[in-house]
């Protein structure tokens, strides 16, 4: 048998393409615990760390409370999507009438809409029902983007399973809510939860609307950053600390649920 | 079968809202961009002014609105030609399973991981003129440094960034595309003595042309809307030199405050990508048809 060529060219490009994917991040991660002196030399890489970056971010600007706001946030509108989105994709799965088609693409439309034309007007509702800086307003503008997510991901998982289960649930006298509680629902377990989890992320790593929809009361974390700006400059170090922190949990649930997400995905 | 007032009661409470969600902003952005409305002002004091603000928008009076509309063309085609060539290169490594294939998987869709405004504040401070890694690198590779955030290489930093950040994309959905490729006739075209190169471009591009035009399609949608990368590196500028279309509705509506003429060029950016996820669904049907 021939033996496979070794192949450097292909890992070295492999590699520089994962060089350029994860640099900025490692890179980020470095700064968060330099001084600020040691700001002029980028390229260091070796040096004593100092955790004086996060300190600052936790107890000057209250980085805590923008990591709870955005988890607030984050949960309620995951909650929400969830229950709504997966008993209208059941609807949209199992009942056929007329325009149906037309129902499905302007629920799915709303998706791609650019979210910085579509804060113009929940400024408008903001203002008008004077829900600016509340969480209800951030939940309810993230339902734009996660709400069809939720419908397209679980009208897919419904679709592949089979009907007789439920079917035979149904003739033993369960009701159709019944059915769907206790037979079809445990049956896209995984799924729930990918789909929930991808729409965490969604809304953790939202940025327009959290910018223009909060102020001082309500701050997410993905909007924190711009506020860690001084007449001298953008703070650095602090800003690091942040992005850290913001990306960390990120990173961690994507490890943490590889397997639901892939199986979910698949 | 069911009857018809059972639908009802399944569709009602769970459509419903669904359809409201999506067309009631929709619906009053229209409207809002058919109004005068500035901020500051009660929403009751609004005044209706009909076509008043896109005559002011496309007359060129607006003189950011034309040139935003060419920054966005230009941004979203250079992004999306190589996010698509990057995306496509690292999917074909990716398919040619290589040793650290899944670190490698890891390591290559992080950006994705990342949320927009930090993006654009990490990729600022490794362009910045004093202190920046980029500067470090040019100064010792060329011996001198760039101004990569100044007037005439800002735009080329702002699609480095949103390559950067939605490439990871477009390698998966073209290794998905790839994967779904039979293994047969590329065997039986390299039997026949096909070079790799030929087959590749013979057979396996043709196969995967839907789901590269489905991507470049949906990096396109992406590039066109990009505003939190941008807000945070450039903020449109230096003066209105990276003001693509989504900047220029957030300086007129909420650093101008005219938020009705904002919602005029708001409608013309929901029209535009609305034309180009109806050209993706188009395709993506022909696709599976076909």
């Amino acid at each position: 048998m021939k033996k496979a060529p070794p192949r450097i060219r292909e890992h070295a490009l492999l590699a520089l393409a994962c060089l350029f994917s994860a640099f900025p991040i490692v890179f980020m991660l470095l700064t968060s615990f330099k001084t600020r002196a040691m700001l002029y030399e980028p390229a260091r890489v070796l040096f004593e760390p100092t955790f004086d970056n996060y300190r600052a971010a936790i107890v000057q600007y209250g980085l805590h409370k923008f990591v709870v706001d955005s988890l607030i946030v984050s949960v309620a509108n995951v909650a929400v999507c969830l229950v709504l989105g997966t008993v209208a994709a059941y609807a949209l799965h199992k009942f056929t009438f007329r325009r149906k088609e037309l129902v499905v693409f302007t629920i799915l439309s709303s998706r791609i809409f650019p979210s910085i034309a579509l804060v113009i007007p929940f400024y408008i509702i903001g203002i008008a029902f004077q829900l600016l800086d509340t969480y209800t307003i951030l939940v309810l503008a993230f339902m734009v983007f996660n709400l069809p997510f939720v419908v397209i991901m679980m009208r897919s998982y419904f679709a592949a399973i089979g009907p007789e289960f439920e079917e035979a649930a149904m003739l033993d006298g369960c009701s159709r809510v019944g059915a769907l509680l206790r037979v079809v629902l445990p049956q896209v377990k995984t799924g729930i939860f990918a789909t929930g989890t991808m729409c965490f992320l969604a809304a953790w790593n939202e940025f327009t609307y959290a910018l223009f929809l909060s102020a001082s009361n309500v701050n997410m974390i993905s909007t924190a950053v711009v506020f860690f700006k001084t007449e001298r400059g953008i703070l650095w170090g602090e800003v690091s600390a942040l992005g850290v922190v913001a990306i960390l949990p990120v990173i961690v649930l994507c490890f943490a649920t590889q397997k639901f997400l892939v199986k979910g995905m698949s | 079968m069911v009857g018809k007032s059972k639908i009802w009661f399944w569709i009602a409470p769970t459509a419903l809202p669904l359809m409201l969600l999506s067309s009631v902003p929709v619906a009053l952005l229209g409207y809002i961009s058919l109004t005068s409305f500035e901020i500051g002002y009660d929403w009751a004091d609004h005044d209706f002014v009909g076509l008043a603000n896109y005559r002011r928008l496309f007359s060129g009076r607006e003189v950011e609105f034309w040139p935003s509309i060419r920054l966005s063309l230009i941004v979203t085609l250079v992004s999306v030609v190589l996010k698509t060539g990057l995306g496509l290169g690292v999917a074909v490594l990716l398919n040619k399973k290589l040793r650290f294939e899944y670190i490698a998987t890891t390591l290559i869709i992080m950006p994705m991981a990342v949320n927009p405004a930090i993006a654009g504040l990490m990729w600022k401070l490794m362009l910045s003129f004093d202190f920046g890694i980029v500067n470090a690198a040019a100064q010792a590779l060329l011996g001198y440094k760039i101004v990569w955030l100044g007037q005439s290489w800002a735009l080329t930093s702002v699609v480095v960034v949103l390559v950067w950040m939605h490439f990871p994309l477009s390698a998966l959905m073209l290794l998905g595309g790839l994967r779904n490729i039979a293994p047969e006739p590329l065997e039986a075209a390299r039997l026949d003595g096909c070079s790799n190169r030929q087959v590749f471009w013979l057979i396996v591009v043709p196969q995967l042309w839907p789901v590269l035009i489905g991507s470049s399609l949906f990096q396109a949608i992406l590039a066109f809307q990009a505003f939190g990368p941008i807000y945070t590196l450039t903020d449109g500028g230096p003066g209105s030199s990276t003001t693509i279309l989504p900047l220029f509705v957030y300086k007129t509506a909420f650093t101008i405050g005219s938020v009705g003429l904002a919602g005029a060029a708001a409608i013309v950016l929901v029209a535009i990508t609305t034309a180009l996820s109806v050209a993706m669904m188009v395709i993506g049907r022909r696709g599976h048809q076909g």
